[in-house]
């Protein structure tokens, strides 16, 4: 049983974090550095997730890309796709935003410890996903061997370019990435991100599998792991839901019985696959 | 919006009742409290003569002249903000109820003395099938707190969130019975909430004059109707009124007027 | 256990006593329907009444509410809405005090919501007994809530001759009763009357569908993919009025309001949503994980007598017919879990 991490920051009323730095990943992306008051650390698992808040457009989920370990600040990768995430995009640095958090139970880093990792991120999955990613490279030897697969639409939808170039100049690293749909000077693969898996040596029995990305991935990239003999207890799946109140009150989230902003975002596939819901 | 201090609005008017101007008006109170952090520079109802110089312009009226289609577009290119307010703007309101047979003929019937004027369009169309519109306040008229809530958000730099859930969820959450259960025609089920249910809070049925939420229960609502025993072609004219617009609206008028209302008239 | 016998002419007696201190609210017309609202004159209490659409539980969690205050310039500057004077609700049903307790164990459990308790904390309920089931799809009678068992302070219980019998559950109960000099203790010869009447009464209400609770939610449980889901909702307008009348329904959304006058406070506020509204469940305004309305109802139903069964040990509905006597559409439980207990020709 994984333990339920106590939220640093307050949950029901959001405090206040400052914008502290604003990267541009993609037309549609941007990172957002914050720092809650008198430097709090936020204090979250990889895979759990914060309410931003903006008065006048509500809050939204947004889930920390950045890992726990460094520094005081937190990031939060948001794609511009409603009212208020288009809204945080026109902001500045120095600009506030509530935040709310963290929530619900992230990936079981103690777990994984002492098995091969594999991380299967499909488009703006890749964000929850890096945390967990960079959690891992910074305790390399903690862990065995580490592969990442990460599917795009066109080469121009990818997130984190300057680490993706890193991982695949890294040799410790396995990384295979792939675009749906060719465009430009693109010289990688072409095809859907299970194409990657072609031709992959994996050892599923020590590997650990964490799993990010649009809904229609999941069942696909399913298939493919488990007619390679992963165990569904091993699959770590992060599931897309509309959070509204992380406090499992409110409702809108829910997977059939479960509130995702409590037991999820993250569910093992042992536990996800018999939702009814979920998949 | 956000870094603008004081920005200037313009209200403009096309085809309609200038009732949604009114509403302006009618904000009496807060009017003065906006008036702080807005200028009105251009507003038929309220002021006279006009400029061009205006980043937010409020739309009411439907398209329907040629010189009204030149008008908007020229609006269109001075304002950063185009918000469509009311029914008239939004799906062209009951205005839409002469598109279905020609101009010359709805002009005959209205003025059986005067010639043609050849400024009129074959058909009245809503503000959005002229130019981009930012946003729409629906309604006829317009709800006055629903401009507010537009107007602050847009004040505060943010995007206004069109509603996305039915006018059934006010009118049962204000305490009103279904009037479906008596046996009337209510729209309500398929009109966007934001008005405060007040039509059927005094006992009016809805004619939703919001327009049609995204996939909105049309063929649940004629078929729960039909089985109540209420005439199917008194329900489709019913939906026609504000629903002209709307594909499914369409689809039922275009069975009771097969080839539109024109060829009836012909048959006839 | 305190009971005392109270004549019909001092009810306004025990109704002053509370209002005291207590606002008190009481089952009123409206229209041709009924509602819990301020009692003003003791003359517009409909105590025999026979259900309000809007269950008296919406008067701790209201349909719409200010979670905060905020100042849109100091966005850290944030007030918690202060509680109200407390409240009492006088003649709540056995099933919207069932009702009540289901949303106290949702509410009031950690992360307590402080709205729901500020509303709750300190309240008084006063729970009247029913004569007999009050509309054509009252399910009290299978859901075991035509009796009120606990949550109330004090509880009125209909005896013949124009009188009550009234009975406390709490020490503020007791503190009412023993403020009002016109009561008198039962006697045993009044509690032998009171059970003869209330055997008598318990036989009006007659079960309707005739599955135990475990044996409801375990047939629920196996109906997911069922036919009865799309049949059930053919002429569901998603209009959620289920949703707005059911007294234990809690779901929300949150929006904001900005002041129009510069410099004032603005509110985040919760407005309370229900799961068969077509929205419900859509993602970043794309994936509706709910899109069809054969899944809506089914997640209502399931909601109710699976996963509410798995985390309080009991069914989150407590039968009281609301949400069918209010469908436009004539979308009955009582219909739904005889088709799920393979009666459905059973006659009413």
């Amino acid at each position: 049983m994984r333990e339920l991490v106590r939220p640093a920051a307050r949950i029901d009323v959001p405090v206040e974090g400052k914008i502290i730095g604003i990267r541009r990943l993609t037309a549609r992306e941007k990172v957002f550095r914050i720092e809650l008051p008198g430097g709090a650390r936020l204090a979250h698992q990889p895979g759990q997730f914060v309410m931003v808040g903006l008065y006048g457009s509500g809050e939204a989920p947004i889930s920390i890309t950045s890992p726990p370990s460094p520094g005081e600040s937190f990031e939060l990768c948001v794609r511009a796709a409603g009212a208020l995430t288009h809204r945080l995009h026109s902001m500045e640095e120095g600009d506030v935003v509530g935040i709310r958090g963290p929530f619900g139970r992230g990936f079981p880093v103690r777990e994984m410890e002492g098995y091969d990792m594999l991380f299967v991120a499909g488009g703006l999955g890749l964000a929850p996903l890096r945390s967990l990613i960079r959690y891992v490279l910074e305790r390399r030897d903690r862990f065995g061997s580490v592969t990442i697969l990460y599917g795009a639409r066109t080469p121009a939808d990818r997130l984190f370019l300057d680490e993706l170039a890193q991982w695949e100049g890294d040799r410790s690293i396995d990384f295979r990435q792939s675009i749906d749909v060719g465009e430009g000077d693109w010289t990688g693969r072409v095809g859907v991100i299970t194409t990657l898996f072609r031709g992959m040596e994996l050892k599923p029995a020590r590997t650990m599998v964490a799993v990010c990305g649009p809904p229609v991935m999941y069942r696909f990239v399913l298939i493919e792991l488990l007619a390679r003999g992963f165990l569904e207890s091993r699959i770590y799946l992060s599931f897309e839901r509309r959070m509204c109140c992380g406090l499992g009150k409110c409702g809108r989230c829910q997977i059939n019985g479960e509130f995702v902003c409590r037991s999820g975002p993250v569910y093992s596939y042992l536990h996800a696959g018999r939702l009814r819901e979920a998949l | 919006m956000a870094g603008i201090l004081k920005p200037k609005i313009g209200v403009f008017s096309f085809t309609g009742c200038e009732g949604c101007q009114l509403q302006v008006l009618n904000l009496e109170n807060e009017l003065l409290d906006l008036l702080e952090r807005v200028e009105i520079v251009n507003f038929r109802e309220a002021l006279t003569g006009g400029t061009n110089d205006y980043a937010v312009a409020l739309v009411e009226g439907s398209i329907s002249t040629a010189s009204d289609e030149r008008e908007l577009k020229e609006i269109r290119r001075n304002a950063r903000l185009l918000i469509a307010i009311g029914a008239c703007a939004h799906t062209t309101g009951l205005n839409g109820m002469r598109n279905g047979e020609s101009a010359k003929l709805a002009w005959s019937r209205v003025y059986p003395d005067r010639a043609f004027d050849a400024n009129v369009a074959e058909e009245v169309r809503p503000l959005c099938e002229v130019v981009d519109v930012d946003f729409t306040v629906p309604g006829c008229p317009i709800d006055r707190d629903e401009l507010l809530r537009v107007l602050t958000v847009i004040l505060a730099g943010g995007t206004p969130r069109p509603s996305t859930t039915p006018v059934c969820d006010e009118c049962r959450r204000a305490g009103n019975e279904c009037l479906l259960d008596d046996g009337r025609i209510c729209f309500g089920a398929l009109a966007p909430s934001g008005c405060r249910a007040v039509c059927t809070s005094y006992g009016e049925s809805c004619a939703a004059c919001r327009g049609h939420l995204p996939g909105a229960p049309v063929s649940e609502l004629m078929a729960l109707l039909e089985e109540k025993g209420i005439d199917r072609e008194e329900i489709i004219l019913r939906l026609g009124r504000f629903g002209s617009r709307e594909r499914a609206v369409a689809a039922l008028l275009e069975e009771l007027f097969p080839g539109g209302r024109n060829a009836q008239e012909a048959a006839s | 256990m305190r009971e005392w016998v109270l004549s019909g002419d001092d009810l306004e007696g025990l109704i002053d006593s509370i209002s005291a201190e207590w606002d008190l609210y009481a089952p009123q017309r409206k229209g041709r329907l009924f509602e819990f609202r301020r009692l003003r004159d003791f003359e517009d209490l409909c105590i025999e009444y026979p259900l309000t659409m809007i269950p008296p539980s919406s008067l701790f969690a209201p349909g719409s509410e200010v979670l905060y205050h905020f100042d849109p310039d100091r966005p850290a500057e944030i007030e918690s809405v202060d509680p109200a004077r407390p409240i009492a609700l006088f003649g709540v049903h056995p099933c919207d005090l069932a009702g009540i307790a289901i949303l106290d164990e949702l509410h009031l459990s950690p992360p307590i919501d402080r709205c729901y308790a500020n509303r709750r904390s300190g309240s008084f309920l006063v729970a009247v007994e029913c004569a007999a089931p009050c509309v054509e799809e009252s399910l009290c009678a299978d859901k075991e809530t035509y009796r009120a068992r606990r949550t109330f302070d004090l509880l009125l219980i209909p005896s013949s001759g124009d009188r009550w019998f009234l009975r406390s559950g709490s020490e503020a109960g007791d503190d009412v009763a023993r403020s009002c000099r016109f009561l008198r203790p039962a006697t045993y010869e009044d509690r032998c009357r009171g059970d003869e009447e209330s055997a008598a009464r318990n036989a009006r209400f007659k079960a309707r569908f005739g599955l135990d609770a475990p044996t409801l939610s375990a047939r629920v449980e196996a109906s997911w993919d069922d036919l009865l889901w799309s049949a059930q909702s053919r002429l569901c307008l998603s209009c959620g009025a289920c949703n707005a009348v059911c007294p234990t329904c809690h779901c929300y959304a949150v929006d904001d309001v900005l002041p129009v006058k510069r410099g004032e406070s603005g509110e985040r506020r919760r407005r309370r949503t229900g799961c068969q509204l077509a929205d419900f469940a859509v993602v970043a305004g794309v994936e509706n994980f709910r899109g069809e309305k054969a899944f809506r109802l089914r997640h209502r139903i399931f909601k109710k007598e699976v996963y509410l069964v798995e985390r309080l040990g009991r069914s989150g509905c407590v039968g009281c017919g609301r949400c069918g006597h209010f469908c436009p559409a004539g979308i009955r439980l009582v219909e739904i879990f005889r088709q799920i207990s393979g009666e459905e020709k059973v006659d009413a």
